[in-house]
This record gives C-alpha cells, sequence and structure tokens, in this order.
C-alpha cells in the first residue's frame, strides 16, 4: 500500500539574519499522496506549488495507485468496494483514451483516490501556520502525517524558528 | 544609492540533507531544483539535463510557479521608504524586517525579483536581479545588465 512520503529539497539558511521566523523558507517534495491531500495542502495559498499534471500525464504513465484510507484498508468488505470502484474506473479511462479521448477529458473519472506528487515551498510564517492547522489532531490524517514528516526534516535545520511547535508535536509517533 | 547585500539563498546542503532526489540537471544546484519542479509536473524527471533551455522556455510560456521555489535573503541600507519599495512589499510572500536608519532586510522569490524589476526601474530592483543572476541564469538572462554565472 502506498502512503505520504516527504522530502526536504532545499532551505533558506537565516543564520546570523533578523528575525529568522519571518525569512527562512523550505521546499519539500510530497508523493504518493491522494489528490484529496494535495487539494488541502494547496489552499494554503502563499506557497509556492509544482503539481503533477493530470493533463499532460496519462494515468497508465504515471502509475498511480488509489490512496486507500486506514479505515478501510483494515475492512475487507470496504476494500473490496474500492478496489472494485477503482479497477472499474481505470477500465473505463483506458477505454476512453482508446477513443481519442484526451488526457485533460478522460481525467474527469479519476477519483480523489487517484495518487499525486507536488514540490511546495513554504516561507516560514507560511509554514508555521501550515503545521497549527495540519498537525492538529483534528486535522485528516494524510494531511496530518505529511505535515508530521515535514516537521521532522526542518526542525534540525531551524530549532529556534520551530520549538514552540516541535514542543506539541514533536514526540506524537 | 541603495547598498544591496545578497545573505542567504536557497541551498541543496548534501551533508544536512540526506538523500535528495533532484538529479544533475542542466546548470546550478537551485537551476536543477526549478527545473525539477517543472518536470514534476509534466512527469518527465528523467529527462534532467536534457533541454539547458527548459527554464527559459517555461518562463517564456508563463509557468513561473517553478522560478518561485527559489528565494533570497538581501540586506539593504541607505533605502529610505517610497514608492518603489510600496511595490515592492506588495508582492505575495514577499517579508521584511525595517532595521531603522533606512535599512532593511527583505526575503523573496526569484518571480518577486523578476515582477519587482518589470514594475520599478529604481536601483533596488537592479540590485536584487543582478545579485540573483548568478544563482539562477536561466531565471534572469533576459533582464538586461544580468551577468551570466562565471562570465
Amino acid at each position: 500500500m502506498t502512503s505520504a512520503k516527504v522530502t526536504l529539497l532545499g532551505y533558506v539558511p537565516t543564520d546570523g539574519i533578523p528575525e529568522p521566523e519571518k525569512h527562512g523558507a523550505a521546499t519539500f517534495l510530497v508523493e504518493h499522496i491522494s489528490r484529496t491531500c494535495s487539494h488541502q495542502i494547496v489552499r494554503h495559498r502563499l506557497a509556492s506549488f509544482s503539481q503533477e499534471s493530470q493533463r499532460y500525464v496519462d494515468l497508465q504513465k504515471g502509475g498511480w495507485e488509489p490512496v486507500i484510507p486506514p479505515a478501510i484498508a483494515a475492512n475487507d468488505e470496504a476494500r473490496a468496494v474500492l478496489d472494485d470502484a477503482w479497477g472499474d474506473l481505470q477500465g473505463a479511462y483506458r477505454r476512453l483514451r482508446g477513443m481519442g479521448i484526451r488526457k485533460e477529458d478522460a481525467r474527469f473519472l479519476l477519483p480523489n483516490a487517484a495518487e499525486t506528487r507536488l514540490v511546495m515551498t513554504l516561507h516560514y510564517p507560511g509554514l508555521r501556520h501550515f503545521f497549527w492547522l495540519r498537525l492538529d489532531k483534528a486535522a485528516q490524517w494524510e494531511v496530518q502525517e505529511v505535515a508530521h514528516q515535514m516537521l521532522r526534516l526542518i526542525y534540525p535545520l531551524a530549532p529556534t524558528v520551530f520549538q514552540d511547535i516541535w514542543d506539541v508535536y514533536g514526540d506524537a509517533d | 544609492m541603495p547598498k544591496v547585500t545578497l545573505l542567504s539563498y536557497t541551498r541543496m546542503d548534501a551533508t544536512r540533507l540526506a538523500g535528495t532526489p533532484i538529479p544533475a540537471g542542466a546548470g546550478t544546484l537551485q537551476e536543477n531544483l526549478i527545473e525539477y519542479a517543472g518536470r514534476i509536473c509534466y512527469r518527465s524527471d528523467a529527462r534532467m539535463g536534457h533541454n539547458p533551455a527548459f527554464i527559459d522556455l517555461r518562463v517564456r510560456e508563463g509557468h513561473e510557479d517553478i522560478i518561485e521555489h527559489v528565494r533570497f535573503i538581501f540586506r539593504v541600507a541607505g533605502q529610505p521608504l517610497n514608492r518603489e519599495l510600496l511595490k515592492l512589499i506588495a508582492l505575495p510572500t514577499v517579508e521584511f524586517t525595517d532595521l531603522g536608519d533606512d535599512a532593511w532586510i527583505f526575503s523573496l522569490n526569484a518571480r518577486n525579483v523578476r515582477d519587482f524589476w518589470r514594475s520599478s526601474d529604481s536601483e533596488l530592483a537592479a540590485e536584487f536581479a543582478r545579485l540573483s543572476g548568478p544563482v539562477t541564469p536561466a531565471v534572469f538572462r533576459d533582464l538586461p545588465g544580468v551577468e551570466e554565472a562565471g562570465s
């Protein structure tokens, strides 16, 4: 089963710079997340995003797997329903493509479970806001996992900027 | 004339970032990050470095989100608060610290640098572009007065 994976691609060092909590920034690669999760991430308007395109990338070429929520994965009957639906939609997508329908139109059949990946850059004010919202226990499980991975990657590089957040969420899982 | 110093910018320090997945591209490390972000969109990251004009072409067609991934921090001295500064701080994700005595810290991304250069003929805009040029030459080489890296 696929699960979210976050990689730190770059960051802006703030050693010796006044107000580092304003001026620092970090760039992450987020892979193996659903379009449901990416919808929540891209609502953070202060960030910069480059996301894998369903207009340019074919379902087969992308090799996208469905992202399975844990509650469905743990329930055999529910899992079978999701697998059936995914198989049907995959087949229908392929049939549309076979009829010469363009990727940008065939993708109308892709469900929220469809896997995606994106590169995101957040300056530290935006990243701190992202953490307070998405690390909360009330946040959706998938975006919460993404936020935890991001915090574990950036905290060692800018401990003073993220100490208050680490104190609350750093020891979780 | 304001005195502008480039204090910091996006780094990919291999000793501190284990396992960076970015393969070598056609340019500087920062250009590779921009190219990689662009190729994520098209799932063409296996073609990293195959086209030296990749970034120029994306910028020309308006696919400018990819250059937002590189950010710069500048120190500016001798710059009074004026209309040009208002244009700068009105751009999205530009942050500043007022150090007093007409001195400032500004942080902004490569797209902001280009947009500020286009909207302002100030020395400040020209200095930002000149100092950013060597970090990501492909992003700025169409702007007059910006030197290529190492040239």
